[in-house]
């Protein structure tokens, strides 16, 4: 049986799988590596999935949803055409569509897999990603967070027993920082920090809002469709000047055009503020695993966005060293998923390893302060599992009451490190009954048990009647049942999936149409004429006909492409 | 179970074997299978690691206490360490410093011509954040940390003693993107240096103070970190809860020319204090001395504005105002105090003339239009103020204050007056009814409750016996007094009224009341004479009253009384009742034929048709009962009274809404 290892990414998605030569990325059904993590709904209902919602992404902006991963865990829904989805239905359409990859590439279904989450994703989030996956017909016994699963790529081609890295993961969506130790066949998790809203999309939207300003134009009065259009084209632009060449961004309306060129210079100017937030966590990462930044034997980079060469040198600024970025970045983290998916069947091969992980928030509850006589202070955050405690970890802590007479404790459960539980984000939530008596002589046990997979269990006990209260935090709003999971697995099964085999020629389509869109004048006529070739020969429905035009479409249309710009 | 037994090894100081045997053990208590064995476990092998490495670097100070002469590197986040070594080389190598630069800067050049081969240009023409250079020292050893920390510093104060420098954000953006400040090992000494520098010398603008927040993420430390406001006092009130007098300006200093800038900025700040603490004497004392030093910061002006606004002396306030206002050539704020100042102390038209002003000069600002809507609704302008605050409502949903003006704008105007007053009567009372159905209800059965005889057996409503209740103490005060015949029949025909007759004497004329009770249960009356008794052989046993007649100016009077001692003058009290029985006159007649003595008093009067019983009650039991039907009337009055309270409410909110909706005008301006 094998378990695959899924990188569920922001922007992009990738599968691999564990081959006795080390870990291997299954490629999609486009021969691609990765798969945009976009959904887009067509004009049937059919759901389309990577690539070409990607392209649908400027042409039908408002069927199609992008970096839904920021929203897991939330009650946020994304309504396209008919249908109405969470962020983690969206995310199980992605998983499903790497799931049929892989189901094709073995030749037989796989059923389980090892999926990896941004370290600091919290329990909610973590059990959204695990729903989405089960939604996707994936059992999951094991999610992995991606600066670890970053490691044990690393971790394997270093030969060197203890050693000890930093794992800088700029991903499109998300900062993270981890701090590992491999020693004698342990893999350690020392700390981890980041930043949930600071990725590769931010240096993006900064550049079209530079833009937007720089014209007096107004971002948010575009419409879905110019929103898009600048969006990628500012991508386009990090990633010229990422290659050393300046970048450009236009606009035209009706009136006039705009066009900016950007030099490297400007742009690292621009992202300035951008990079200051990067050094928050990496501060917190090395306080909290008590080092100092010479201990560390490596940095590695991970994430699309650290390809930007900025991105390396405030790394090699900060910690005096180059930066390892061996392994291409976009895929470390897929292989790695796809060691701990050997790691979890106890492959022979890696057998070796342990894998230890922390906590990566601190975890506690909100009490109230006695200051002098007879005045009370509420609000205050007692922390019982600190941030970066090594998981499973089980605390308790005792708490007394504070009135006479005090029938209950109520037991409000926070996350966050602020000392006042109004920074802190509330988890959950319990009431201990204790017998009524005087201020102070009753007391409760709250204990923490933050186990492997991310998940907190809170359990109260009355010192004196030793009854136990307990709760599994579930702050989830779309936690469903296991009938509510078979029944709208039913109904997402009932929504098609554009037929994989077909893939490439809705690909073309989507493509044409997006040029379409782009093209003016002439060129816009040719790839109209060359679009109704191609649909007549599809319907013909004669196999060998539609490869060979679609063939010829796809040169015809790379062609146009590359001529656009003169 | 120490933590020794627990990793199975012996005490040591030795890192790698303590990770050895950790390793080992972590097999037995995998995290997976044996949560709890590998939390035992985990954490005996971070206290060992802990302690082990604790010791280690003990014995390393000891050595380097030994080897005194030989230059610590400082990579420790302590920060007296640093300051010692500072003060040891500094000395020392002020000298070489310029020969190391001259070699560090061909160094550089080499390595980046390497790095240009290498990686594709990549850190090639890396300039806006300043050059590689760490990737020499890391090869070469690392540079002399104190030094540079202290350059760092020197150059912190160099910027801020040179006031321009100081509040040119671009000098604080090359100083904060120094090497050092980057340097993730040495990030943590600098953010505490700039700390102590900063909470002495925090005059600052806010973009500058946000910069260093963005840099050293104090914020931060100051929502984790309990005594960080205790400890610097000053970054605390000008970064983070920016209290500080950091909203006065200081570009306006730039025109001061040669000025103690410290001594005018302290004394500003000890005035806005003043003014926080609404000490407006301390606040002019301190005024007048910055003023002494520089006249013409408009941010002085405006603090003196307050403090005679806050002193109640209006006049020089409104003067400062302006002077505010010319010193700042046109500030905004001056306009919108002032505006803000008039509208108070009712100058309508001047106030408006500001909000004018104020739009010119910030069309965006939410607070000019509300402003402006403010001095609109003053002046009665209902339909423009209407149409401002709905603009600004628009703008911001959350405008409270704009939704409470076009609130009472909307109440105030004619609008909403287009239901006629019959159709608001009658919604008023399809309310009344809708709300209070089961009231009216009850209600309704009460009043056949008490009306209705039922239940009682001599017939009495419950309504009567309220009547009786609350008639009797209400309608007569107290027995009338009487003294002649005349005001006896003058006295208002009534069956039974209470009276005080004023006999001039009174004589009992032997005849006997006597109370019995028929075959059929109902009691009767009936009086016998000495006559009567004696052929009767005697009186029965149970007198009930003796008939006696009192004289009265002008006539005598029946009355019958419980006792048979006879009166001379005096009062009587008892109830007067009429008309006199039949069988009672009869026997009168009869007797008063027989005997001369009754003869003697009636002479030929005759006797008025009433008579007074002056008896006590006679039994407890009626009056027990009329306590009873009391206690059933207090019931019921209860009730009544709950039911019509609350209808009474109830009626009485209609009729305000009613009121309210079709004149609230009126309301408004009658109170």
């Amino acid at each position: 049986m094998t378990v695959i290892g899924i990188d569920l990414g922001t922007t992009n998605s990738l599968v691999a799988y564990w081959t006795e030569a080390g870990p291997v990325i299954i490629p999609n059904v486009l021969g691609s590596a990765s798969t945009p993590s976009v959904v887009s709904v067509d004009e049937n209902g059919e759901l389309l999935i990577g690539h070409i919602a990607k392209e649908r992404l400027i042409t039908h902006p408002s069927l199609t949803a992008a970096a839904f991963k920021r929203y897991m865990g939330t009650e946020k829904l994304y309504r396209m055409g008919p249908h109405t989805f969470t962020p983690e239905e969206l995310s199980s359409f992605v998983i499903r569509s790497l799931k049929s990859d892989a189901d094709a590439f073995f030749g037989h279904e796989v059923t389980e897999a090892v999926i990896s989450v941004p370290a600091y994703f919290n329990d909610t989030q973590r059990k959204a990603t695990k729903r989405a996956a089960e939604l996707a017909g994936l059992k999951v016994e094991r999610l992995i967070s991606e600066p670890t699963a970053a490691a044990l790529a690393y971790g394997l081609n270093q030969q060197q027993s203890d050693t000890k890295f930093l794992v800088f993961d700029l991903g499109g969506g998300t900062f993270d920082v981890s701090i590992l130790e491999f020693f004698e066949g342990v893999m350690e998790v020392k700390s981890i920090a980041g930043d949930n809203y600071l990725g590769g999309e931010d240096f993006t939207q900064l550049l079209v809002s530079h833009f937007a300003e720089a014209h007096g134009l107004d971002f948010q009065a575009f419409e879905l469709k110019t929103r898009s259009q600048l969006l990628k084209q500012a991508e386009a632009c990090k990633l010229a000047i990422g290659e050393g060449k300046d970048g450009k961004i236009s606009y035209s309306d009706s009136e006039r055009s705009y066009a900016s060129v950007l030099t490297r210079a400007e742009f690292e100017k621009i992202v300035g503020q951008l990079m200051l937030r990067l050094r928050h966590p990496i501060e917190r990462a090395l306080r909290d695993a008590a080092l100092s930044p010479e201990e560390l034997d490596a940095v590695i980079l991970i994430g699309g966005a650290t390809r930007m060469p900025i991105i390396r040198s405030i790394v090699g600024r900060m910690f005096g060293r180059l930066p390892y970025t061996e392994i291409n970045p976009d895929e470390t983290v897929a292989l790695g998923a796809a060691i701990q998916a050997a790691l979890k069947q106890r492959n022979e091969a890696l057998s070796e390893m342990i894998l230890t992980d922390v906590c990566p928030y601190t975890l506690g509850i909100e009490t109230t302060r006695r200051i002098g006589k007879g005045k009370f202070e509420d609000g205050h955050f007692s922390p019982i599992i600190e941030r970066n405690t090594p998981i499973p970890v089980s605390r308790v802590e005792r708490y007394c009451t504070m009135h006479d007479k005090q029938k209950a404790i109520e037991v409000s459960v926070y996350q966050g490190e602020s000392r006042k539980i109004e920074n802190n984000i509330k988890i959950g939530q319990l009431e201990a009954e204790v017998p009524p008596d005087e201020a102070g002589n009753q007391s409760i046990d709250v204990r923490f048990t933050y186990d492997i997979n991310g998940i907190l269990e809170v359990e109260v006990t009355t010192v004196s009647t030793g009854s136990i209260k307990k709760i599994v935090i579930e702050k989830e709003p779309g936690k469903l049942t296991p009938q509510e999971i078979e029944e709208r697995l039913k109904q997402l099964h009932g929504i098609k999936i554009h037929p994989r085999d077909r893939t490439e020629n809705r690909l073309l389509l989507a493509m044409g149409e997006r040029l379409y869109e782009e093209m003016l004048g002439e060129k816009r006529d040719e790839v109209a004429n060359l679009l109704t070739q191609f649909e007549g020969v599809l319907a013909s429905q004669n196999d060998h006909e539609v490869k060979k035009a679609a063939s010829h479409l796809k040169k015809q249309l790379e062609e146009i492409e590359r001529w656009r710009d003169y | 179970m120490n933590i020794w037994d627990v990793l199975g090894i012996d005490h040591t100081d030795d890192v790698s074997s303590i990770k050895k045997a950790y390793s080992l053990k972590l097999r037995v208590h995998h995290p997976e299978d044996d949560p709890v064995g590998y939390q035992r476990l985990r954490e005996a092998y971070d206290q060992a690691v802990k302690t082990a490495k604790q010791r280690s670097r003990n014995n390393a100070e000891r050595e380097l206490a030994a080897a005194i002469e030989i230059p610590r590197q400082v990579y420790e986040w302590d920060e007296e360490e640093a300051v010692e070594v500072e003060e040891v080389e500094e000395v020392e190598e002020v000298e070489e410093e310029q020969e190391e630069e001259v070699e560090e800067v061909e160094e550089v050049e080499e390595v980046e011509e390497e790095q240009e081969e290498e990686e594709d240009e990549d850190f090639g023409d890396f300039d806006a954040f300043s050059p590689v250079q760490r990737w020499v020292h890391v090869e070469d050893g690392p540079p002399d940390p104190a030094k540079q920390l202290n350059a760092f510093l020197e150059q912190a104060e160099t910027i801020y003693a040179d006031f321009p420098a100081r509040l040119d954000i671009n000098k604080w953006v090359e100083l904060l993107n120094s090497d050092i400040v980057w340097d993730a090992n040495r990030h943590n000494i600098a953010s505490e240096k700039m700390l102590d520098f900063l909470e002495t010398h925090y005059f600052l603008p806010g973009p500058i103070w946000r910069l260093l927040d963005a840099t050293f993420h104090w914020k931060n430390r100051a929502m984790e970190e309990e005594d960080f406001e205790e400890r610097y006092p000053h970054v605390h009130a000008y970064a983070i809860s920016e209290t500080g007098a950091a909203s006065l300006g200081y570009a306006v200093l730039l025109n001061a020319g040669d000025i103690d800038y410290e001594a005018y900025l302290l004394l500003r700040e000890a005035a806005y204090s003043s003014l926080l603490n609404r000490d407006s004497h301390e606040a002019s004392l301190f005024l007048e001395k910055a003023n002494g030093i520089f006249g013409q910061d408009p941010n002085l002006l405006r603090l003196r504005f307050e403090c005679y606004r806050l002193s109640g002396d209006n006049e020089r306030a409104l003067e400062a105002c302006d002077e505010w206002i010319r010193a700042s050539g046109g500030d905004a704020d001056g306009y919108y105090y002032r505006a803000l100042f008039l509208l108070e102390a009712g100058k309508l038209d001047e106030a408006m003339k500001d909000a004018e002003r104020l739009i010119a000069l910030e069309p965006k600002e939410g607070r000019a239009w509300s402003l402006l809507g403010k001095c609109q609704f003053k002046l009665g302008m209902s339909e423009q103020a209407q149409k401002t605050f709905e603009r600004l409502l628009e703008r911001n949903a959350d405008d409270i204050e704009a939704g409470i003006y076009l609130a009472s704008i909307r109440g105030r105007s004619k609008q909403h007056f287009k239901f006629p007053l019959r159709s608001r009567l009658f919604n008023g009372f399809a309310t009344l009814l809708f709300r209070k159905w089961l009231t009216l209800l009850l209600l309704v059965a009460t009043h056949i409750f008490i009306l209705s005889p039922v239940g009682s057996p001599n017939g009495e409503t419950p309504w009567y016996r309220i009547a009786q209740f609350f008639y009797e103490p209400i309608e007569d005060p107290g027995p009338v007094t009487i003294r002649s015949l005349q005001e006896l029949n003058d006295l208002q025909s009534r069956e039974r009224s209470p009276v005080s007759l004023m006999f001039r004497g009174a004589t009992f004329i032997k005849i006997y009341q006597f109370r019995d009770k028929a075959e059929d249960g109902s009691s009767f009356i009936y009086y016998m004479s000495p006559d009567d008794a004696r052929k009767n052989n005697g009186y029965p046993p149970t007198t009930s009253g003796l008939v006696w007649i009192g004289e009265l100016e002008g006539g005598g009077v029946v009355a019958i009384l419980s006792y048979s001692k006879n009166l001379q003058a005096g009062e009587l009290e008892g109830n007067l009742f009429r008309p006199m029985p039949q069988n009672l006159r009869e026997k009168i007649d009869e007797w008063g034929k027989a005997n001369p003595d009754v003869r003697r008093l009636l002479g030929d009067r005759t006797l008025p048709d009433a008579y007074l019983d002056a008896r006590p009650p006679l039994n407890r039991s009626s009056e027990l009962d009329e306590e009873a039907t009391l206690i059933d009337a207090d019931i019921s009055v209860l009730l009544l009274v709950l039911l019509y309270g609350s209808l009474g409410l109830e009626i009485r909110r209609i009729w305000r809404f009613i009121l309210f909706t079709g004149n609230g005008r009126t309301r408004r301006e009658s109170r």
